[in-house]
């Protein structure tokens, strides 16, 4: 047509460029941010974030000024941390519940199943067992190593009328280091589950964070005959000042949140040091 | 602790949470300086960064050591929380609007001011490459946003000569950088909300 042929030609990537330098300057206005959409949506090749990188860059170059954030902020933006990425852990243990095989004779299709999730298991112990770099240790032993350090809680388990509560002798406590982060729950008077029909998860509230979103501490089962178990805790998440412990009982793999219906045990501080 | 920087946002990705608390310990301080100055007010720039860091949260594991150093690419996740949020608003960055006791002063000595990091050294060096004329535009609109069409009317520089020395500059910027261009898988762009939708683009996973 007559008209465009008077337009200078219209090149894509020199005009992508174009905007996308304006983009990286907060410069683009609504049509141009509608053009720059198509243009990428046409060749997504021609995105580029160097122009944004380079402002970064000036922007550091100019000021990089560092003022104190405010405390409250700096608090809300450890809650939203703890949200984000406590959600995403628990939506991967869900994805691999670290469950317990329990047919004393696999099918054979089953057979590659059992080794992931043998796998699955070892780096769960491998993952809850390394303290400063020790190699693994039975829980037992890992029980008296985090006992030894220092920054140490150790509060008695009381357990509650949940039926999974094997009568009057409850037995055991929890230890718990702030310094390596790592714990160790000694249980007795637990009833044995049946992994595939319920499974214990352990949760661990800490004053630092929302009493809504206490840290998970790992899902766990209780075998035949154990009048005592071990069991290393498995908290991803920081735990500085804890002030609750409580084990629930949960479907197999765990929850992401707990409904806290049916609660077993619990362990806090005796009354004279809470 | 005395992780190495280019580690923390691997480990961020990852999930792990002691690098996540260094990143917050060491990065907050200057997310919310940069967030002070591109808000109209505290208020505003309190939301800003915690969208910022959850935006930080899921753009980590893009974060390439090869293409620019960990402080320049959060302050670039920042700056494009901050942009989408003015206009968002549908405030063009107005330089009346923001708070001016936060705004640093522009023309000085760079180097003075940023014996920091390598990097922004770089660019404070290629700064110095422009002409003066053309740095004191892309300062004037790299760090004050002001609208180019603000700066042609402050300067008395046609509108049309303010777009193109900016342009030019930027250019000239990112070849003195030698930023690399991004991988072909990498051509997504996280953090960064539609105006209309206020859905997050780019996320493909």
């Amino acid at each position: 047509m007559a008209a465009s042929m008077n337009r200078p030609a219209y090149d894509p990537r020199e005009r992508a460029e174009e905007l996308m330098i304006s983009r990286a300057l907060g410069m683009l206005d609504r049509q141009e941010e509608i053009e720059l959409d198509s243009l990428l949506q046409l060749d997504p090749s021609l995105e580029d974030d160097r122009y944004e990188l380079v402002a970064a860059s000036l922007d550091l170059a100019l000021d990089g000024d560092e003022k104190p954030m405010p405390t409250d902020l700096r608090n809300r933006l450890q809650a939203d941390a703890d949200v984000f990425f406590g959600v995403r852990q628990q939506a991967e243990i869900r994805v691999l519940p670290p469950r317990r095989a329990k047919s004393p004779r696999p099918k054979s299709a089953g057979w590659s199943l059992l080794a992931t999730a043998a796998v699955v298991l070892l780096m769960v112990w491998v993952g809850t067992t390394v303290i400063d770099g020790t190699p693994t240790m039975d829980g037992a032993t890992l029980y008296d190593t985090v006992v030894a350090k220092g920054d140490l809680v150790r509060w008695d388990w009381t357990g509650t009328e949940d039926p999974t509560v094997a009568g009057p002798e409850v037995s055991g406590d929890v230890v718990w280091s702030s310094d390596v982060q790592q714990g160790v729950m000694k249980i007795g008077g637990l009833a044995a589950n049946d992994p595939d029909e319920f499974q214990y998860q352990l949760w661990i509230f800490d004053q630092s964070r929302d009493e809504r979103y206490p840290v998970d501490g790992g899902v766990f089962d209780v075998a035949e005959r154990s009048d005592e178990v071990f069991v290393p805790i498995s908290a991803t998440l920081p735990v500085d000042r804890p002030y609750l412990f409580a084990i629930t009982v949960e479907k197999p793999g765990g929850v992401m949140v707990s409904s806290r219906e049916r609660i077993a045990f619990v362990a806090q501080p005796p009354a004279e040091e809470g | 602790m005395s992780e190495p920087s280019e580690s923390l946002l691997l480990g961020v990705a990852q999930g792990d949470s002691r690098a996540i608390q260094s990143c917050l310990d060491r990065y907050s301080g200057l997310v919310w300086s940069i967030a002070r100055r591109m808000s109209p007010n505290e208020t505003d720039a309190e939301d800003a960064v915690q969208e910022i860091f959850i935006d930080l949260w899921k753009s980590a594991h893009r974060f390439d050591p090869q293409r620019s150093s960990e402080k320049t690419f959060i302050v670039m996740i920042a700056r494009r929380r901050l942009i989408d949020r003015l206009r968002r608003h549908q405030r063009q960055p107005d330089f009346d609007s923001l708070d001016h006791e936060n705004a640093p002063e522009i023309g000085g000595d760079a180097h003075t001011r940023m014996e920091r990091d390598a990097e922004a050294r770089l660019a404070a060096e290629a700064l110095d490459q422009l002409r003066p004329e053309q740095r004191q535009l892309v300062e004037l609109s790299v760090l004050k946003g002001i609208p180019h069409g603000e700066i042609a009317k402050t300067t008395g520089i046609p509108l049309g000569t303010v777009k193109s020395h900016i342009r030019r500059g930027l250019i000239a910027l990112r070849d003195a950088l030698d930023v690399p261009n991004p991988e072909p898988s990498a051509r997504t762009r996280s953090g960064s909300t539609s105006p209309e939708s206020g859905q997050l683009r780019g996320e493909v996973e």
